[in-house]
């Protein structure tokens, strides 16, 4: 506290000679100067606030000799007191300095010239003309009469005069120079989260002028979307769009904030990521595709960011579902469409993986399957074409539809063919480990052949056990470092569980089993983008990577469960769903 | 009811009297009840905003008690706590005991953000509207000369309404003070405003509103019985604000019109000028006649038919003269009649 006081005192010279120097110069410059500062100084009072309200008057000016005429200083800007909360807190403050039992003349003259300041706030604008006034006053009213109707005139008017502008647009006067319109945007930055201004902001920012350049302020497009991101303001989509479509900054902070919202929570959960995504307008202005590129691109870095990271992947996927809702509200013909959200990929990958997979009737979606595991082939492995693509930016467009893969698991174990189809194979590999060169998937493939063939057989000999999944699992040459993921070998488990009436009978011995899932042991799966040298670790600290690691993969089998209720309605009937849901709600119980 | 009414009376003494001298006897409890009895009857404003017979009983009694310095209507209630808060803040005859407490009787501190039994947030709203729009009148332009006529035509509607439909006779001494006390251009420009009001307003509902339409034709009936007020309305107003407001008054159209035509009938014809000149210095120039006649006809088609048929039966009356400078009316109908082709 004393600490912390002391830093105040500090602060508060600082700030009275901050504000001295905005008093004595009204320029412009002055003007953003304070603008830049009102988010500090509001803090700032804030915390001032804090200490004076357990002071009395003589301690307060004892350590705070200056307050008095910040305070007053304060008072006389209306750039702070029309700012969000800072007047409210200036008046906060001013009433902890009040003599609760004044002894001296001087006392009693402050808190007098308390009472006058708090009645200066509250009646800190004044018409010039006097006659005017004298009107107001026959006709009985006070100023509290008339701020409300008098300040949304104004906004009307100022609204107005912009239309007008727009509506003028085509003649070579403008009705709003360009210089009045920076100056509007300009006024407007501390009064942003007043609701009385609503009409007047949202009229700025979808007004479309025909100069070459900007003509608002940079400082209002990030008070606006700072106050809408922080939910003091409740802003039309029209305006969001446009507010982003502007000021690129904007949409990069808004498109953080989005991501801190969605991955700040360690429980993976597709709806609430949804409502998250949907409730933050960036789908609906990511129909621009600038906007588009710029979100995707944040996802891309996000991505390589976390090697991948399964919260990300899911975050991507539920916005690409939402974003592709959005184009279909907007009547915009999808499949044209999305070769311009997805310049780096082939135009006939990008149309092929838009088909909602869930649109494809059963038994007719093994040859789409194959047709986006062909395309994805060549364009990352077939050299005749010129050089090959960097991987990254196949398997980026390919996980933006996260749905295939779904389909890709449900086709091979759910087929009838004696063979699995090597395309299918092919498209689990590469989604998995995408890095991998062509060598290494072949062998990969080899293995995930041997595999499922393991499992589907398994599952018509007779009565499964928890044992004998894990036995299938493991690869009979005991190898240490297997080549299929591990990530992929328990979804693959997971969804035979899940779908199969073998496996319902299972799988709860099986989650509750702890080898079951511990497939490949620690270090199992590789990172997607980045080698992995093998780590040996001392043998003491075993266990607690072994527990460690099975944190882990309850919580990847959590995401795949939630993901299942979220987007496999189409792939397993009720009897599984309500499976998904009870073992969802044991294994989060249990985290 | 009747309780009520001498609640709400009684409240509009003590706000009355809370600008005043006697306030130097209140105590801090005293401050404390005044406002929570400017609470409770704000929540009888919310409650019986909508009822129009409690509100209309309210509205005939309230101007009666406390004088000018009380409640002025029952829309007042909304903002009594306020008010009173305001007044006593600047009262410097208010008791010591209750001045030390007043501040935080009106502002508790965060904990109060939400609540309503305070004045604390509507008070702050103010004074953040207050310094909203002093930043907003800096910007200068037309903004702010146009939200202050349509604000103070809205105060000028509301006071109107609140005279109730019958009291013509109030109104009247309301819009006669208006006009003494001045300042005059500024009360006409308010009329004009205030006469456009409902044909601006673009919710039709209240286009066809008869309570509405009392207030105007309160408002409209002086103007045309006020002769000294009719001529400079139309004098003193720029020719197309006057025809937009003549477009939406038949009657203020014909008797702008028949201004227009006396104006005219004291241009004479200066021979050596060539050239229709005024009698005296303070008569209609004939650029000005001209161009308020202009506005008229491009303002509606009924009053552009308006204005010719008067002036070609004033031309008939003076003998059909087709030679300039034998009839004004005759040289009104060319001046109108070219403009129109160069239109």
């Amino acid at each position: 506290m004393a600490q912390e006081s002391a830093d105040l005192a500090s602060d508060c010279q600082s700030w009275l000679q901050k504000l001295s120097a905005w008093e004595q110069a009204s320029s412009e410059e002055t003007q953003k100067d304070t603008c830049l500062h009102l988010s500090g100084f509001q803090e700032f009072l804030r915390q001032m606030y804090e200490i004076l309200k357990e002071m009395d008057s003589d301690a307060i000016l004892e350590r705070f000799p200056t307050i008095g005429q910040l305070l007053a200083k304060a008072c006389w800007n209306p750039l702070i007191l029309a700012y969000d909360e800072s007047q409210k807190i200036v008046i906060w403050c001013l009433c902890c300095l009040m003599n609760k039992e004044p002894r001296t003349s001087a006392e009693s003259g402050l808190n007098s010239w308390i009472r006058g300041l708090l009645s200066h706030v509250l009646s800190a604008f004044r018409f010039d003309m006097k006659e005017v006034c004298l009107f107001t006053k026959s006709l009985g009213y006070e100023s509290i009469d008339y701020y409300p109707s008098l300040l949304k005139n104004m906004v009307l008017s100022l609204v107005s005069e912009l239309r007008e502008s727009h509506l003028n647009g085509l003649s070579t006067q403008s009705r709003m120079a360009p210089e009045r319109m920076m100056s509007l945007s300009e006024v407007c930055v501390p009064l942003v989260t007043l609701p009385d201004m609503e009409p007047l902001v949202e009229a700025l920012l979808t007004y479309h002028g025909h100069e070459p350049q900007e003509v608002l302020a940079p400082e209002f497009f990030e008070a606006v979307n700072e106050a809408f991101l922080s939910e003091k303001i409740v802003l039309p989509t029209s305006s969001v769009v446009s507010l982003w479509f502007r000021h690129l900054p904007s949409l990069e902070k808004a498109t953080l904030h989005l991501f801190e919202k969605l991955f700040s929570s360690k429980i993976i959960c597709l709806r609430r990521m949804e409502c998250c995504i949907r409730e933050s307008f960036l789908p609906q202005a990511a129909c621009q595709p600038a906007i588009f590129r710029i979100v995707d691109e944040m996802f891309r870095f996000v991505l390589l960011e976390t090697d991948g990271a399964p919260e990300v992947l899911a975050a991507l996927q539920v916005f690409t579902s939402c974003l592709v809702e959005a184009l279909k509200k907007e009547n915009k013909q999808l499949t044209f469409a999305l070769r311009t959200y997805f310049p780096y990929g082939a135009p006939c990958l990008a149309a092929a993986l838009s088909q909602h997979p869930e649109a494809i009737p059963q038994g007719h979606r093994l040859q789409p399957l194959l047709h986006i595991s062909q395309l994805l082939r060549e364009a990352v492995e077939d050299c005749t074409r010129g050089s090959p693509r960097n991987p990254f930016e196949s398997w980026f467009l390919f996980v933006h539809f996260g749905g295939w893969v779904d389909l890709a698991v449900a086709e091979l174990l759910l087929r009838e063919e004696a063979e699995p189809p090597a395309g299918l194979l092919w498209l689990l590999v590469f989604y998995y480990s995408p890095q991998d060169g062509s060598q290494q998937r072949e062998q990969s493939m080899v293995e995930l052949k041997v595999l499922i063939n393991r499992l589907l057989m398994l599952l018509r000999s007779g009565p499964l056990s928890a044992t004998d999944l894990q036995e299938a699992a493991e690869s009979p040459s005991g190898d240490p470092r297997p080549p299929v993921c591990g990530q992929l070998v328990r979804r693959l488990l997971l969804s035979l569980l899940l779908w199969t009436p073998e496996g319902h009978a299972i799988v709860w011995e099986a989650v509750t089993h702890g080898p079951t899932f511990e497939i490949t042991g620690p270090g199992c799966c590789p990172r997607i983008w980045r080698s992995t040298r093998p780590q040996h670790r001392p043998r003491a600290h075993l266990c607690c990577t072994e527990m460690a690691h099975t944190d882990a993969v309850i919580h990847e089998i959590i995401g795949f469960l939630d993901q299942t209720l979220y987007r496999s309605q189409h792939l397993c009937v009720e009897a599984s769903r309500k499976l998904a849901r009870d073992l969802l709600k044991e294994l989060q119980a249990q985290v | 009811m009747e309780p009520l009414v001498q609640q709400t009376e009684r409240f509009s003494e003590l706000l009355a009297v809370s600008c005043g001298s006697l306030v130097s006897t209140w105590d801090a409890e005293k401050v404390r009840r005044a406002l929570q009895w400017a609470r409770y009857l704000l929540h009888v404003y919310r409650r019986f905003a909508g009822r129009g017979r409690v509100r209309e009983a309210l509205e005939r009694r309230l101007p009666a008690r406390g004088g000018p310095l009380g409640l002025r209507s029952f829309a007042a209630l909304e903002s009594g706590d306020a008010r009173l808060a305001l007044r006593l803040l600047r009262n410097r005859a208010l008791a010591p005991a209750a001045a030390r407490a007043l501040p935080s009787l009106l502002f508790p501190g965060p904990a109060a953000d939400h609540r309503d039994d305070v004045p604390q947030s509507r008070l702050v709203l103010l004074a953040r509207r207050g310094s909203a729009l002093r930043l907003l009148c800096r910007l200068g332009g037309d903004a702010p000369r146009s939200a202050l006529l349509r604000t103070h035509a809205e105060l000028l509607d509301a006071r109107l309404h609140e005279l109730g439909g019958a009291d013509s006779a109030a109104a009247r001494k309301l819009l006669d003070t208006l006009w003494t006390r001045g300042p005059r251009e500024h009360v006409l420009d308010v009329t004009a405003e205030a006469l456009l009001l409902r044909e601006e307003d673009p919710e039709p509902a209240q286009a066809t509103d008869p309570a509405g339409a009392d207030e105007t034709q309160k408002l409209l009936r002086w103007l045309l019985e006020s002769p000294e007020v009719l001529a400079a309305f139309c004098r003193h107003l720029p020719a197309k604000r006057l025809a937009s407001v003549a477009g939406c008054h038949h009657a203020l159209s014909r008797a702008y019109l028949d201004l227009l035509t006396t104006w005219a009938t004291r241009l004479h014809y200066d021979l050596q000028k060539g050239a229709w000149v005024p009698t005296q210095m303070e008569d209609m120039p004939w650029e000005e006649l001209c161009l308020r006649l202009q506005s008229l006809c491009h303002a509606q088609p009924f009053l552009q038919e308006e204005v010719l048929v008067t002036l070609r039966s004033r031309k008939a009356l003076d003998g059909d003269f087709e030679v300039p400078g034998m009839s004004i009316w005759t040289d009104l109908l060319v001046v109108l009649e070219c403009g129109i082709v160069l239109e």
